[in-house]
């Protein structure tokens, strides 16, 4: 907790959740901001059912998934909830996420990030005065800085565990060691505290024993900002083509589409596909496919939630990718169906094949 | 960001083909006027059919909304009709005033759905954020095709000019309609929607035969509507649903009801319309999702009981105040 130097707001702020980047999150309010922070329970049925029962019917998946979230917040004693907004329909999420929650009779300030997007420093200052009118900006700069080390952190302990899932000699090894790593920085009270951890973390799993091949298959995944990042939303996916035996990689995270931005780099990688910006994710998900394809990855995983526009739109394009470099494609699409058998099924499937395909043009 | 262009790429295009579908129904007859005054010949594709549709729906993914399904059965349609089609990205005038992420990817999609048939594509891009205006990027357009820049610009003036003209018609037509007696409903929808003949079009005929005065959101005042909205919303990114909302707040003294039209599965309507629901409650609106399907049985018979509901309802029946 807080160190109480009697500046301790008595908000308690909530993000709903959004893969484990909520560690970060609590740990900015939590020191930085000197507030109470409410981690979202783990998503389960229900959250998609809350969800799913007060949304607009074919709005995209991550809204009922957030919504969700929200309701089981509110639940747990939330009574200041944050909505980031962006550049797509997301922008357009806060405001109506205040609407239905607030029409669903719950009494809580909605902190729309969206409407701070044209905002001066001074209105961001002000609003975390709001949050905590005792805060102080040096001790929120430097927990700042901290919490985004967190969730670079994050992002560098689950690559490594998503490629050598699938080569553990005993069972359970990774599991044990990123769990241990997640509650490190759930406990961590300063930035040592979070160093010392991913430093632990790192080095007991990578000491793992793997049984791995010289060549082990590869496949990357690509597509929408929430669904492709979030494992409960795309129903695990990761950890089912990893447990195939495969080396699983995901350029798109929060370290590099947000902290460090690398759209440039991928926009050239796919200026043979497309001329112009063509929305929110678009080139990241473009310019990393092509990126896989000349690596020489053996398939590509098309992640999206259902009817997500700029995501349906780069289809034509990767379809042109999958041809030009002869790689195959599985294309997914989310709704919030809970059941993962046909997902299974169509995994094994997609493993089967690539198994086969680098099989052939190995002999 | 733009790659750098020839500057007269587009000298030997003479034949400019427009598909009839998105924005065309916004543009269309500005782009008509001007590439018309720039001395080329221009092809629109034909109203939307089923033919057009069904080759359309045989190019697009699944889950492409339904009037970009019909834009790529327009494209088809135009392929050795001309020598280039014309496949702009307008992806919005101004902060918050955006349309839809599918007009930002228009020319790339169509671009790579084509791109086995060797079609040759016109293109412009006019982004919300952009510093030059739209009017700028029209006529640098006009330089591509070889002409000098007052000449672009003259004929990008001239058929402005006529543009607003017509606006300002349609907008007295539809003036005295609101005013009218009877009962008045708003197709209230994109204007690919509500123009289109096959979508909106086959509506707007119910509704005229139910003996309706159909009134249209880009025939009323789009400027008061979207100043209106700035009251209702704060971060409501998309223009044209803006102007939905605003319009139904204004108009809704004059009207008797409202129809919400939008193709399935439309990503601003998805949210905008759950929004407008929430927002104005005082007049009765009917919600109606389209989507590829051939019968319009079901369509009428909704129709029919609104329009029966608000006559009811007008002579003192169900919630009458």
């Amino acid at each position: 907790m807080a160190q109480n130097d009697g500046s301790l707001s008595l908000h308690r702020v909530g993000f709903p959740a959004f893969n484990n980047y909520n560690l970060a999150l609590k740990y900015f309010c939590e020191q930085g901001l000197q507030t109470g922070f409410v981690l979202p329970p783990a998503q389960t049925r229900k959250t998609i059912h809350y969800g799913e029962l007060n949304s607009p019917d074919y709005v995209c998946a991550p809204f009922k998934h957030l919504t969700g979230s929200m309701i089981e917040l509110l639940e747990c004693g939330a009574d200041i909830l944050v909505e980031t907004g962006g550049p797509c329909r997301l922008g357009f999420y806060g405001e109506l996420q205040d609407k239905i929650l607030h029409d669903l009779g719950y009494e809580f300030t909605m902190i729309n990030l969206d409407i701070y997007k044209a905002c001066k420093k001074r209105e961001w200052l002000k609003l975390m005065r709001f949050i905590n009118p005792d805060y102080k900006i040096p001790v929120m700069l430097r927990e700042a800085a901290n919490a985004i080390k967190m969730a670079e952190y994050l992002d560098d302990m689950e690559a490594l565990y998503h490629k050598n899932l699938g080569f553990e000699v005993n069972e359970g090894d990774h599991d044990r060691v990123e769990r241990e790593f997640l509650l490190d920085m759930k406990m961590a009270e300063s930035g040592a505290d979070i160093r010392a951890g991913y430093k632990k973390a790192r080095s007991a799993m990578e000491a793992l024993p793997l049984d791995k091949p010289p060549f082990p298959l590869r496949v990357g995944l690509v597509g929408e900002y929430y669904t492709v990042m979030d494992s409960f939303s795309n129903l695990d996916l990761e950890n089912k083509l990893c447990r195939l035996g495969v080396e699983v990689y995901r350029n798109m995270n929060l370290t590099n589409y947000n902290l460090h931005p690398s759209e440039l780099k991928l926009r050239a990688s796919a200026k043979d596909y497309m001329r112009y910006d063509m929305g929110p994710t678009s080139a990241a998900t473009v310019g990393a496919a092509v990126d896989y394809a000349r690596l020489g990855f053996d398939g590509i995983v098309h992640v999206k939630s259902f009817g997500c526009t700029p995501e349906v739109d780069v289809m034509p394009l990767l379809q042109r990718v999958s041809a030009d470099y002869k790689i195959p494609v599985l294309y997914l699409s989310y709704d919030t169906q809970t059941g993962d058998a046909g997902l299974e099924t169509r995994v094994e499937a997609f493993y089967d094949m690539i198994a086969r395909k680098k099989k052939v043009l190995k002999n | 960001m733009e790659l750098r262009l020839d500057r007269a790429e587009y000298a030997d295009v003479h034949v400019l083909g427009l598909p009839r579908a998105l924005h065309y129904y916004r543009f269309g007859e500005l782009w008509q006027d001007y590439f018309t005054l720039l001395g080329l010949e221009c092809v629109v594709s034909e109203p939307t059919n089923k033919h057009i549709l069904s080759r359309g729906i045989s190019r697009s993914i699944d889950e492409s909304c339904y009037s970009a399904k019909i834009y790529m059965g327009h494209v088809e349609a135009l392929l050795g009709r001309c020598d280039a089609v014309f496949v702009p990205r307008i992806a919005g005038s101004g902060f918050r005033k955006k349309y839809c992420t599918r007009f930002e990817s228009l020319y790339d999609t169509v671009n790579n759905t084509f791109a086995a048939d060797g079609v040759r594509l016109v293109t412009m891009s006019h982004d919300w954020n952009d510093a030059r205006s739209a009017g700028d990027a029209y006529i640098e357009l006009g330089t591509r095709f070889g002409k000098s820049r007052a000449e672009a610009k003259r004929a990008w003036s001239a058929a402005c000019r006529l543009n607003t003209q017509r606006h300002k018609a349609a907008r007295r037509e539809q003036l005295a309609l609101q005013r009218s007696e009877g009962t008045k409903l708003l197709l209230a929808a994109h204007p690919y929607i509500a123009h289109d003949p096959y979508i909106g079009g086959q509506i707007a005929e119910m509704l005229q035969n139910l003996g309706c005065t159909v009134l249209y959101v880009d025939r009323a005042n789009p400027r008061a509507a979207l100043s209106r909205s700035e009251s209702l919303t704060v971060t409501m990114p998309w223009l044209e649903s803006r102007e939905i909302l605003g319009t139904i707040d204004l108009m809704k003294k004059d009207l008797s009801g409202v129809v919400l039209a939008s193709a399935y599965p439309c990503s601003s309507d998805s949210m905008a319309n759950e929004f407008i629901l929430r927002t104005v409650k005082d007049i009765p609106i009917l919600q109606l999702t389209l989507d590829v399907q051939d019968g319009t049985a079901g369509l009428e018979t909704r129709l029919e009981s609104f329009v029966d509901i608000i006559r009811f309802r007008k002579e003192g029946g169900y919630g009458a105040k």
